[in-house]
């Protein structure tokens, strides 16, 4: 029988598409309309530490189920950042989302799973000014989770900070610098934005945060 | 106030306190920090705090030991502190073979061996960094080191967009 023509794609981070795991930060944040600046921000300060952004955006709509790209690409990342701060009761039904505690238990896993420590998974949790995270995850107190007030600002700082102080990190302008290029960064996204409506492709919004990131000199 | 803040690794301890009592002979105020868990609290309060005031904030960094927790929070505070005060010296000390911390890879660093007469060099040598301050100097492998990341940010983001136009085999 003559074999079926089918259609496939490498993924990003597998095949020839390999990325560095030591160099890669997954992102892990609400995507909905209300986060998107807050998303950005980190999107663009991993860029400008010298971290490949990863996401479970990155491979659009392929036949591949959510959880397994989720999965694939935490275990590609030496780094992910974790913003807890849409656990909470939301909308008429008082509904949590919990997908982001879901991904930190992957990244945990992860981390559990790498026998050599110099590549042990880390990450950074992030929650909003009078969280109650420590109610509904007590496990998670010795973990020292960054609060941030919710701005753009606060959170670029945030991130930076820690991940300028990671191993891997490029020496980089200062946040203050990085803030100021974070507007321009938008101003790039609101293109992409106005040729591909929300489904932007994720290597496009990479390459728009590396082309912004404040240069040394 | 504290001229010097010492950042250590609990491994190298004693040499901390070697070089902290040789700075105090020349007339240096230093400030260690403590291990105490049960006042970590307390104690990160007084280590910003200290951060703050400190001059010269000294990297001590022994060789083939990753930097701990606390010695994470004190690498972040002294990056948060020195954006704020760029007139602020970072200065690491590398012990032996030590990597140096990645966000100080580019100031000068001080190399000792580790033996007890090294100190009384380094706390010199620190001496006249808090009289004279560190020659500024652009950094070219800095530079270069930036680009070539985001070079390489780019070739991977050139190739997952590659990929998201589905073949046929």
């Amino acid at each position: 029988m003559k074999r079926q023509p089918q259609t496939f794609r490498e993924h990003f981070g597998a095949g020839k598409l390999t990325t560095i795991p030591s160099k890669s930060v997954f992102v892990n944040c609400p995507f909905d309309d209300d986060f998107e600046t807050l998303f950005d921000a980190i999107v663009f300060a991993s860029t400008c530490c010298g971290f490949v952004p990863r996401s479970a955006l990155e491979s659009g709509t392929v036949a591949e189920s959510r959880m397994e790209r989720i999965a694939r690409a935490v275990f590609s990342s030496k780094y992910s950042i974790h913003d807890l701060s849409r656990c909470r009761g939301e909308g008429n039904e008082n509904l949590a989302r919990f997908n982001m505690p879901l991904e930190l238990g992957i990244a945990m896993g992860r981390r559990m799973a790498t026998p050599r420590k110099k590549d042990k998974h880390d990450w950074l949790v992030l929650v909003r000014e009078g969280h109650q995270y420590a109610k509904y995850i007590s496990d998670l107190g010795g973990f020292d989770p960054k609060i941030h007030d919710g701005t753009t600002e606060n959170l670029i700082r945030t991130v930076v900070a820690w991940l300028a102080t990671r191993p891997e990190a490029i020496p980089l302008a200062t946040p203050r610098k990085v803030i100021n290029a974070f507007e321009v960064f938008r101003k790039k996204k609101a293109e992409l934005v106005s040729e591909w409506g929300r489904e932007v492709p994720w290597a496009d919004l990479v390459l728009a945060a590396r082309k912004t990131v404040p240069r040394l000199g | 106030m504290n001229s010097v803040f010492i950042s250590y690794f609990p491994k190298t301890r004693k040499q901390a306190e070697a070089l902290a009592w040789e700075l105090e002979r020349l007339g240096v105020s230093t400030w260690l920090p403590g291990r105490q868990v049960s006042v970590e609290a307390a104690l990160e309060s007084q280590m910003l705090d200290a951060m703050k005031e400190a001059r010269v904030v000294v990297f001590l960094v022994g060789p083939q030991i990753s930097a701990s927790d606390w010695v994470q929070r004190e690498y972040r505070a002294a990056l948060e502190r020195f954006w704020l005060d760029e007139d602020k010296i970072l200065m690491p000390v590398l012990i032996g073979n030590a990597d140096q911390p990645a966000f100080l890879r580019h100031p000068p660093s001080i190399k000792v061996d580790g033996r007890r007469a090294d100190w009384a060099r380094v706390a010199k040598e620190i001496a006249k960094i808090l009289n004279e301050g560190v020659p500024a100097k652009k950094s070219r492998a800095a530079i270069k080191e930036q680009t070539d990341r985001l070079d390489l940010i780019e070739k991977q983001a050139y190739a997952l967009r590659a990929s998201e136009v589905p073949k046929i085999v």
